[in-house]
């Protein structure tokens, strides 16, 4: 089955800069889908090729399977929420949300009632007569997206779309764009270089870097089972150890100069990954442990244990993220629930950090 | 520590400034009432110099030819100055800003010349024309042109493109998207710089002079009258001006604090 939006082998140059580079995505109806990297990484060009202000230099773009390329922006049934609202000044709030109607030739009356209709549906009802100039920003935002989405798109593109907000309202837009999308079912297509946006809202996500995608996936798959070690690295927090594999003994393990971590045998096949290979295991902070050394006996057999000093402990409400130094200069965090035991450690004490191989995940190659 | 005395001076100062200022204006649009038409004798509130004024044709003709000339030049300042405008948005080059507002700062005598052997060149010897009020339209759209794109340019300067966008977006076609956002939206910058054009057009002289061909505007009609004197009616006349300029520069301050406003 196809998707709403097939972008297929799409790339896209600006004089020597590949800025998409050989994509190819499917984009399910009704879905959320993210598309989520640093900046550079192409997914905004990718959004204005889907809105009709960039053409692909190779590769094909479908709407319910027909070709988008060389359709002007404005016949297609995509809508787009820009980054800066680019509300009309000049323009009340009802008049901005209208125009799109207006433009596609419904009748005064019918428009302003759908243009109020969409203003309850982000809820703004109060502020139809305001202009744009006397509206904070989480207001603007909700206008910006009641017009896009007034014309009821097949698709809506969503450009950065909480990143002008302040943290508190963009927690609570959040949380509001979904059950938006939920009402509406209109497909959502949310570019942001905010791993914790992506996380939130999308279904699915396609994290990009340098202009390709790298790994496509439903938000858990992304944290717990990253593919490279961009990808953990982009999303959440998260301790790397590289080595060398070493099969050798029947546990497999990444071995780094003294060091020897032991890694997940079913991973490394899954892999395909054989002796000598670099790979890098990947441990979300709250996946550590922390003991002091006397515990240390408790720890079943397989499990890595490093000693290392407090460096910092950082406390975060419901959590406490803890810096350890290890012996070889690098750093983890761990991070444990704000009444679990230890956590009055403090800097300068000495602990053991735990993980066992099952709570690593294991990616090929090394972080760059 | 300011002193009594210190406040007096300076009150003294200013009000020599005011009076070097707006004495000579003030005696100009008294004198224009004054029955007697004598600078030395004040024979009474009158407005027969104004009915004199009414009547005299050439004086007539004169002023229909400024109001002809100024608003065709406002209005091909506006048709070429806009675009221009938006060119130089697009472009962001110093070097070009700089050569189109050349015209605004070059003096009017160089341009006047230059004007004229440039018409004469073009126009006399290669085309056969006459010079005339359709020259002298030419000359002042030279300066209006370069007035018109740098107040659409101050306020393209704070135009936000991605409104364009947003309304091709919403199913607008550029032509669509001019006429309802972008249009809208520079209008005050491209009135304002309208109204430059027209109230410099309205009392520009030595271009007009060099460039009129056989034709007569009002600035040089005044300047023809005034050369054996000053006259009654001349002083009835440059009071009509002088209340049309303000209305005019007013109606344009207006319209910029709105543009700063918005």
């Amino acid at each position: 089955m196809s998707g709403v939006i097939e972008i297929m082998g799409v790339t896209k140059r600006f004089g020597s800069v590949t800025a998409v580079d050989d994509v190819t995505l499917s984009i399910g109806e009704g879905e959320f889908f993210g598309l989520l990297g640093p900046s550079g990484c192409g997914k905004t060009t990718l959004l204005r090729m889907l809105a009709g202000f960039e053409s692909p230099d190779s590769g094909k773009l479908l709407l319910d399977g027909s070709d988008l390329v060389g359709i002007k922006p404005y016949r297609r049934p995509v809508n787009m929420m820009f980054q800066s609202y680019a509300l009309f000044p000049h323009m009340n709030v009802e008049r901005n949300v209208a125009y799109g109607l207006r433009m596609e030739g419904v009748p005064r009356r019918e428009a302003l009632t759908r243009a109020h209709e969409a203003l309850a549906l982000v809820q703004l009802e109060g502020l139809a007569e305001r202009r744009p100039t006397q509206l904070s920003g989480g207001q603007k935002q909700r206008v910006a997206l009641a017009r896009a989405l007034v014309k009821r798109p097949r698709v809506l593109l969503l450009d950065e779309p909480l990143s002008a907000l302040d943290r508190q309202i963009r927690g609570e837009m959040q949380i509001e764009l979904k059950r938006i999308q939920h009402t509406v079912g209109v497909t959502f297509i949310v570019v942001t270089h905010d791993q914790e946006e992506a996380l939130t809202m999308a279904d699915r996500i396609a994290v990009m870097e340098r202009g390709k995608v790298v790994q496509i996936g439903a938000p858990e798959t992304l944290y717990e089972s990253p593919e490279t070690p961009f990808v953990a690295r982009f999303l959440g927090d998260s301790n790397l150890f590289t080595g060398t594999l070493d099969t050798q003994d029947g546990s497999p393990s990444l071995v780094d100069g003294e060091t020897r971590w032991l890694v997940d045998a079913e991973s490394a096949n899954r892999l395909g990954l054989v002796g000598g290979a670099e790979a890098t295991a990947v441990v979300r902070p709250e996946r550590m442990s922390i003991v002091t050394a006397s515990a240390a006996a408790d720890l079943p057999a397989g499990v890595n244990v490093v000693s290392g000093v407090i460096a910092e402990t950082v406390y975060l409400g419901a959590a406490r993220k803890i810096v350890v130094d290890l012996r070889d200069r690098q750093s983890v965090h761990v991070r444990l629930e704000s009444r679990a035991p230890h956590s009055a450690l403090g800097p300068g004490d000495a602990v053991l950090v735990a993980w066992a191989p099952g709570d690593a995940s294991l990616v090929a190659g090394r972080p760059e | 520590m300011r002193s009594r005395t210190g406040d007096l001076g300076l009150g003294a100062v200013f009000v020599a400034a005011l009076a070097f200022l707006y004495l000579p204006i003030a005696v100009l649009v008294g004198l224009s009432f004054n029955e007697s038409g004598l600078p030395t004798a004040w024979g009474g509130f009158s407005t027969k110099w104004y009915s004199e004024l009414a009547r005299d044709e050439e004086i007539k003709s004169a002023a229909v030819a400024t109001m002809t000339v100024a608003l065709a030049a406002t209005g091909l300042s506006v048709l070429i100055g806009t675009p221009l405008a938006f060119g130089l948005a697009r472009l962001r080059s110093r070097l070009l800003d700089g050569l189109v507002f050349v015209p605004m700062i070059i003096p009017d005598i160089v341009l006047a010349i230059a004007l004229l052997s440039g018409f004469n060149l073009v126009f006399t010897q290669k085309l056969g024309l006459q010079l005339g009020l359709w020259s002298v339209v030419l000359a002042h759209a030279t300066f209006g042109i370069a007035f018109v794109a740098i107040v659409v340019s101050t306020r393209l300067a704070h135009f936000d493109h991605s409104t364009v966008e947003a309304s091709l977006d919403l199913g607008a076609s550029e032509s669509r998207t001019f006429l309802h956002v972008t249009l809208p939206q520079i209008a005050p910058g491209v009135i304002a710089g309208a109204l430059i054009v027209f109230t410099l057009s309205v009392d520009e002289f030595v271009i007009a002079y060099f460039t009129a061909g056989i034709e007569i505007t009002l600035p040089i009609k005044i300047y023809s009258m005034v050369r054996f004197g000053v006259t009654p009616v001349v002083n009835a006349l440059a009071t009509v001006v002088l209340g049309l300029s303000i209305a005019l520069v007013l109606a344009s301050m207006r319209l910029r604090g709105r543009q700063a406003a918005s």
